[in-house]
């Protein structure tokens, strides 16, 4: 159960108060509600570049990393196909200063020349290190557009193409600044040995005079129900031939998300799980195979990703993972198990509490799908899920017709 | 009106209150630290065994033992095992270095009293199915075919080859032994480092009142045998420049460093600074140069590493291919103003806070501070330690690190490894 407190200032700013007076950290989490799904066709990566460029100074503070370090802090950030999110872990005698820091960000950005010339040379080193120099790094540059043919989520956060990042313009980058990075687009949460009314007065100090920006209501192209089912072959200079499978499933805010969460556990959490003793111990189809969810806000992706055995066919490996998928929309889960992947999944809840980043990270999404408490509901909402509740999902779910398989063949 | 541009006043930073850890021992004079705390009801276990990769006598010996613990005793295969384990809702994560082999528990203190013994048994009985055994190593196999591809694997074995030569600490696998390892070089590990063991015990969370009696049963009849005898070794230093070409590599790995000491070297403290000012923090030298200024690669780093008998300092990165020698050029300038130039006092302070407040998070919950302790008992220190850190830091001087920097990194005493595009 993580308390908390909540207030908005009249800049549409919301920010959320977590005490917790046993720790001599505190974490402050603000999260942008724009991510890759965002973007332009013709411009995407582009919500990623511009999280690099958030760190290349602001109106009035030139070197935003030596302030946090200087207070003994640390700070990140990462960009999801969903939200953009910065997080600063410093000790709490010197919160003011990650006030500071974050609000001038929010302010303006110094734009520099500069800094967009190294940040987009730095990208496309991260682009070339974890998606192109990188056995099977490819595979969601591949994966996305085959699932994908309406909605945003056909690209990776990284973007489609280095070209996109190479042509970004000072022009866009402005733009893209003031559409999205604004108070009334923005969660904050204070988490720590803190006060409410010392966070309230921070906040109106330091984010109360930024003006409310006119930023654009989300409209994305919702993805068309998928009614025939699509494969990609590919042949890559790797070691071993591997398969992917990807069907659409309910957004992140359905109620059914938490049954499709479980399924995912039922066959693939853990060495007592369906695929491995099945796929990998039985029948030896594998050596390795997992099946999880996307985790995306909008209608996401569940995957099956397996290596498979040499002298293993894709035909063979794909049957056995067929027949698994098979067994989940005729037979219903038994109770123990279904106890299993609950107990798994409430333990898993409780251990992601433990520190104070993690809970500011949570309550900052959850705020952002509606309601902040939604923290403290997870573990009801996934006992409330029924064996034939998972049935349902899986029938609906794993129809053929709604499968983007990617066969991945070695040269 | 507010003025954002005035700099705010820093907050000195003082060490964390360090939870004393209950310290009690079994029946069989095993050593257990208890640290009681945290909000949520949840416990850790942590056994820390002598079973580490340098003393084995065969290449995998060490690791696969460790990775399949858990996978079957005598009276129970290893899917009963992890089904009972993964109903009471509890995680389990082996570990295993050169040094030490950790074999860790996470669990729900409602069930802990159900989860050990199941833990335990398994752990102290394993029979190491043939099957699993060979699943397992097939996995590794693959694995390990697919890490050979990535310049960033082959340069870190050449470069710990380079160091440490036929020492352990050197040694890399090939994929020959994969096909050389048995089902019984396991059994005779386990018997050897597991069943008969040199280990301490950590447990912190909230924990159950019968905790200590629970420990007593479970692990009061473990048999003990003396630890290792600790070798000091010191390497024949080396100097190699060994460039390795492989083709259609967009970016080049590079490590370029030394082998030097463990953590009771009087010099081991003040070289872990000086390469946290190099390369151990986001605005590091290295990464404001490289990275920052450059823009030659996503990341860039320098540290100083403690091995039980011999560590080493090691700049690591992955650089744009076509730019290898400038990176390399503009990596040796920076090691060239650490021996020429004194560190200006500015900089000495930020690092200094920055260390001091990896430190506090460091020290975060009972969860946070066993594992501290766990670690530093594996590098031979205590929390003591932390008693006379600070004022060590403290006498940390710009004289003192550039003379250190003299005397241990000099561009002509170093190693330099490069792996993708070499052309000069």
């Amino acid at each position: 159960m993580i308390n908390f407190e909540r207030f908005e200032l009249n800049n549409g700013l919301k920010v959320i108060v977590h005490q917790d007076k046993s720790t001599p950290i505190v974490a402050f989490n603000l999260l942008y509600d724009v991510g890759a799904r965002d973007e332009s066709p013709e411009r995407t990566g582009f919500a990623h570049l511009f999280e690099h460029l958030m760190f290349g100074g602001s109106i009035n503070i030139s070197d935003y990393d030596e302030v946090v370090e200087k207070a003994g802090g640390q700070n990140n950030a990462f960009t999801s196909n969903d939200i953009t999110n910065y997080y600063i872990t410093l000790p709490k005698e010197n919160l003011e200063h990650a006030f500071r820091l974050e609000s001038d960000r929010m302010l303006g950005l110094a734009f520099t020349p500069k800094s967009l010339e190294v940040q987009r040379q730095v990208v496309i080193e991260e682009f070339k290190q974890n998606y192109l120099n990188q056995p099977y790094g490819d595979i969601h540059l591949l994966l996305r557009p085959l699932a994908y043919q309406k909605h945003p989520y056909q690209w990776p956060t990284i973007g489609k193409e280095v070209s996109h990042i190479e042509e970004a313009t000072m022009e866009e980058v402005k733009n893209f600044f003031y559409k999205h990075y604004a108070p009334n687009n923005a969660i904050l949460v204070v988490a720590g040995d803190v006060d409410l009314n010392h966070v309230k007065l921070l906040s109106k100090k330091w984010f109360g005079p930024i003006p409310l920006r006119d930023t654009p209501k989300r409209d994305l192209p919702k993805e068309p129900r998928q009614e025939a089912a699509r494969t990609l072959k590919v042949e890559r200079d790797v070691p071993v031939d591997v398969i992917y499978k990807a069907f659409h499933m309910c957004a992140r805010t359905d109620i059914d998300f938490f049954a499709t969460d479980l399924i995912s556990d039922i066959l693939s959490r853990g060495n007592s799980s369906r695929l491995y003793n099945s796929l990998v111990k039985d029948q030896k189809l594998f050596s390795d195979i997992d099946a999880f969810i996307g985790g995306e806000l909008d209608e996401g992706l569940f995957y099956f990703a397996g290596k498979l055995t040499p002298g293993v066919s894709m035909e063979d490996a794909e049957a056995g993972i067929d027949a698994e998928i098979g067994k989940l929309k005729l037979f219903l889960v038994d109770e123990k198990e279904l106890r299993k992947v609950k107990n798994k999944a409430i333990s898993a809840h409780k251990f992601s509490e433990l520190n104070v980043l993690n809970k500011a990270i949570n309550l900052a999404t959850s705020e952002l799908m509606g309601d902040a408490s939604l923290v403290n509901k997870q573990i009801d909402l996934y006992e409330g899920v029924t064996a034939s509740k998972i049935k349902d999902v899986a029938q609906d779910v794993f129809r053929k017709a709604n499968s983007n398989t990617l066969y991945y063949h070695a040269k | 009106m507010l003025d954002r541009k005035k700099e705010m006043h820093f907050q000195e930073i003082n060490m964390p209150d360090f939870i004393v850890p209950k310290r009690f021992q079994l029946t069989n004079n095993l050593q257990v630290y208890a640290m009681e705390g945290g909000g949520q009801e949840l416990c850790r276990l942590d056994l820390v065994f002598e079973a580490g990769s340098k003393i084995q006598n065969k290449a995998l010996q060490a690791s696969l033992t460790n990775a399949l613990l858990l996978e079957g005793t005598a009276n129970k295969k290893g899917e009963e095992i992890h089904e009972s384990l993964d109903f009471y809702g509890a995680y389990t994560q082996v570990d295993v270095n050169s040094d030490r082999a950790v074999v860790s528990l996470f669990t729900l203190n409602k069930y802990f009293n159900e989860v050990l013994p199941l833990f335990i048994d398994a752990l102290k009985n394993p029979i190491f199915p043939e099957d699993e055994f060979q699943i397992a190593l097939a996995q590794k196999k693959q694995s390990f075919r697919i890490n050979s591809e990535k310049v960033e694997f082959i340069a870190r074995n050449t470069f710990f080859n380079t160091l440490f030569g036929t020492h352990p600490y050197g040694f890399s696998v090939t994929l020959e032994d994969f096909d050389r390892i048995t089902r019984q070089d396991l059994v005779d590990f386990h018997t050897a480092n597991y069943k008969n063991a040199a280990l301490n015990v950590y447990i912190a969370g909230m924990l159950p009142s019968n905790t200590e009696s629970m420990l007593n049963e479970y692990l009061g009849t473990w048999a003990l045998k003396a630890s290792n005898s600790l070798d000091v070794y010191s390497p024949v230093h080396k100097t190699e420049k060994t460039h390795l070409f492989k083709d259609a590599a967009m970016q080049s790995a590079i490590r370029i460093g030394r082998s030097c000491f463990n953590t009771h070297h009087e010099d081991y403290q003040p070289l872990k600074f000086l390469s946290v000012v190099l390369g151990g923090y986001f605005g590091s030298r290295l990464m404001s140069n490289i990275r920052e200024d450059k823009g030659l690669t996503y990341g860039i780093g320098a540290m100083c590493v403690q091995q039980e008998e011999c560590g080493y300092f090691c700049i690591s990165t992955e650089v744009k291919g076509e730019s290898t020698q400038l990176a390399l050029q503009e990596i040796y300038l920076e090691l060239k103003r650490l021996r020429e130039a004194l560190i200006p006092e500015k900089e000495l302070s930020l690092v200094k806070n920055y260390i001091m407040g990896q430190i506090l998070k460091s020290a975060d919950g009972p969860f946070a501070q066993i594992s501290l302790l766990k670690n530093m008992h594996i590098q031979g220190t205590d929390f003591e330690f932390y008693d006379s850190y600070q004022e060590m830091l403290n006498q940390l001087d710009a004289n003192l690190l550039k003379d250190l920097a003299n005397k241990y990194l000099k561009e002509e005493d170093l190693c330099e490894i490069v792996v993708g595009n070499t052309s000069e």
